[in-house]
């Protein structure tokens, strides 16, 4: 690969102030997380009395926990109005003329951009997981459960499918549309086929569900194998598809 | 030897034919003017040479290879300017070169004589989101030449630029002459006339003519003269109409366009018409034809 094309991306992620906005997302729904699920009970009981009484239980290190998975798929929402355009753009602007003119070959500009793209996303997740598990532990006075580590892996696979979705159909369209759609459509089909009765377990949408079995301790580790091999196939098959078809792209 | 030629080069968009067989040569070290109306296919031509398009049939080479779709090691000694050229708006014209520098893995040390040349050194380290069209224009110039490229094809490159910046540019596109291969498409004529040593004319994709500018003015056939009198003639209309030396000509009240092929003979006769008519000798002017002539005989068939 050519690193010339990949330290400028890298550079451009900082300079667009892309990077600083998806990390701020995560950083802000991180901070939030335990937090609200120490005083949600308390913020529900200063509601006005509408003649519904609301019992909740005591707050618990789980209920943070809850939080961190909910709180995901907001942080999502970023990720994939951040990734939706990474190549559409490029072609719509004009400037991926410039750059392939220069003999940069179209395999190093795809794979240059979304390593890229791999890293922002990586890091900001680490952030938003190790800054929920530093409030956990602030809030609740503990942060491990046994696991921890499958739940935190589950959603970043999840994550990097829509991520993956998104970027693959802006190498394939010509706005950001489809990146949209792809990205915004599995956010919300993915989870439902967790419903697929079955197959469910084989399934990408299990990815949400099974951090939320792990806390109630009704699902262990190698549950994690099975969606986490799908959804990796996925992600290389979306990929290669969408590279072969931005080889043969007529710009 | 030509650097570039096409062999019935040919692309469709849907049902609409963009370039139909096109054969042109390009010889090496010319100054290749690719004129054409709009909507001709120049750059579809040129995004086709440049590897952005595929041809539907036909194939192009560039010094003397066959170029592929999706080959990219040619490039090496291509320099390439779009219509509208774009760039990442948060770098200055300084990064921008240097990151093209490094794209090609050449010196970078050739970049601030380029920034001189093309008139950015005062601007180098302004973004480019703040570059007016005409600066874009000469930053697509300088980045076409980064690398010293054998072959510069460039998209109508001064048709942003104001009547000086024009100027800049094809004198500098005129110096560089011999040196590289320059192939350049627009649909300002005179640009071509006054730097270009060959040109091609399309129309409807197709081409029309080829050839070095002395061939294709060659073509424009007689010499024109224009004469401006007085008052209305009919005396003066009546005497050309039965001068056998005038081959046709023109009347638009005061003014004629007459054409000839013996400039001499008509320089001496027209004087002596003119007393006949009695009329005044206002203006008398004496032109060969233009590329624009030609340009507009040959693409209106």
């Amino acid at each position: 690969m050519r690193l010339s094309f990949f330290k400028k991306e890298f550079y451009e992620f900082f300079k667009t102030y892309r990077f600083y906005v998806l990390f701020g997302v995560f950083t802000f729904f991180a901070v939030l997380n335990a937090p609200i699920a120490k005083y949600l009970p308390q913020m529900m009981q200063a509601l006005p009395d509408v003649g519904i009484n609301i019992e909740m239980p005591d707050p618990v290190m789980a209920d943070s926990y809850v939080q961190f998975i909910s709180n995901s798929t907001n942080a999502f929402f970023a990720l994939i109005i951040i990734y939706m355009g990474s190549i559409s753009t490029e072609i719509k602007k004009g400037t991926i003329l410039l750059v392939l003119s220069k003999g940069v070959p179209r395999l190093d500009f795809f794979f240059s951009k979304y390593l890229n793209g791999l890293i922002m996303y990586t890091f900001s997740y680490a952030m938003y997981t190790l800054i929920s598990i530093a409030g956990t532990w602030v809030f609740f006075g503990q942060w491990y459960f046994s696991e921890l580590f499958a739940s935190i892996i589950s959603i970043y696979i999840f994550g990097l499918i829509l991520m993956t979705a998104a970027f693959s159909a802006s190498a394939v369209a010509k706005s950001a549309g489809p990146g949209a759609f792809a990205g915004f459509g599995l956010l919300i089909l993915l989870p439902l086929t967790d419903f697929f009765g079955k197959a469910a377990k084989y399934l990408p949408g299990h990815l949400m569900t099974l951090p939320e079995k792990y806390l109630n301790q009704t699902a262990s580790t190698g549950d994690l194998i099975w969606p986490a091999v799908t959804s990796i196939i996925i992600i290389s098959l979306m990929l290669i598809a969408s590279m072969v078809r931005f080889r043969k792209r007529e710009l | 030897m030509s650097i570039i030629t096409t062999d019935k080069l040919t692309k469709h968009f849907k049902n609409v034919v963009a370039v139909d067989n096109l054969g042109i040569s390009v010889p090496e070290g010319s100054l290749y003017g690719f004129l054409g109306p709009n909507g001709a296919g120049k750059t579809t031509t040129i995004k086709m040479l440049t590897g952005f398009l595929k041809p539907d049939s036909g194939h192009f080479m560039i010094k003397g290879q066959k170029v592929n779709f999706g080959d990219t090691g040619y490039m090496k000694s291509i320099g390439f300017l779009p219509d509208v050229p774009s760039y990442y708006k948060y770098m200055t014209g300084q990064q921008f070169l240097e990151m093209c520098a490094h794209f090609q893995k050449c010196d970078t040390k050739g970049i601030h004589n380029l920034l001189k040349n093309t008139g950015l050194y005062n601007v180098k380290d302004r973004k480019l989101g703040a570059y007016s069209r005409g600066m874009k224009q000469r930053l697509g110039i300088a980045q076409a030449l980064v690398n010293d490229p054998a072959v510069l094809i460039l998209d109508e490159p001064v048709s942003a630029l104001d009547p000086m910046g024009r100027k800049d540019i094809l004198d500098m596109l005129a110096s560089l002459k011999g040196s590289k291969t320059i192939f350049f498409s627009t649909h300002i004529l005179s640009d071509v006339e006054r730097i270009c040593d060959h040109a091609a004319i399309i129309n409807d994709g197709k081409l029309v003519l080829e050839g070095s500018i002395n061939d294709i003015s060659a073509l424009g056939g007689r010499n024109r003269i224009n004469l401006e009198i007085d008052s209305v003639s009919d005396t003066l209309t009546n005497l050309l109409k039965e001068a056998e030396w005038v081959q046709d000509f023109t009347v638009a009240g005061i003014q004629y366009s007459i054409s000839t092929e013996d400039d001499k003979f008509a320089g001496r006769e027209i004087p002596r018409l003119l007393t006949e008519s009695g009329v005044v000798l206002i203006k008398y002017e004496q032109s060969e034809p233009t590329l624009e002539d030609i340009f507009i005989k040959v693409v209106n068939g």
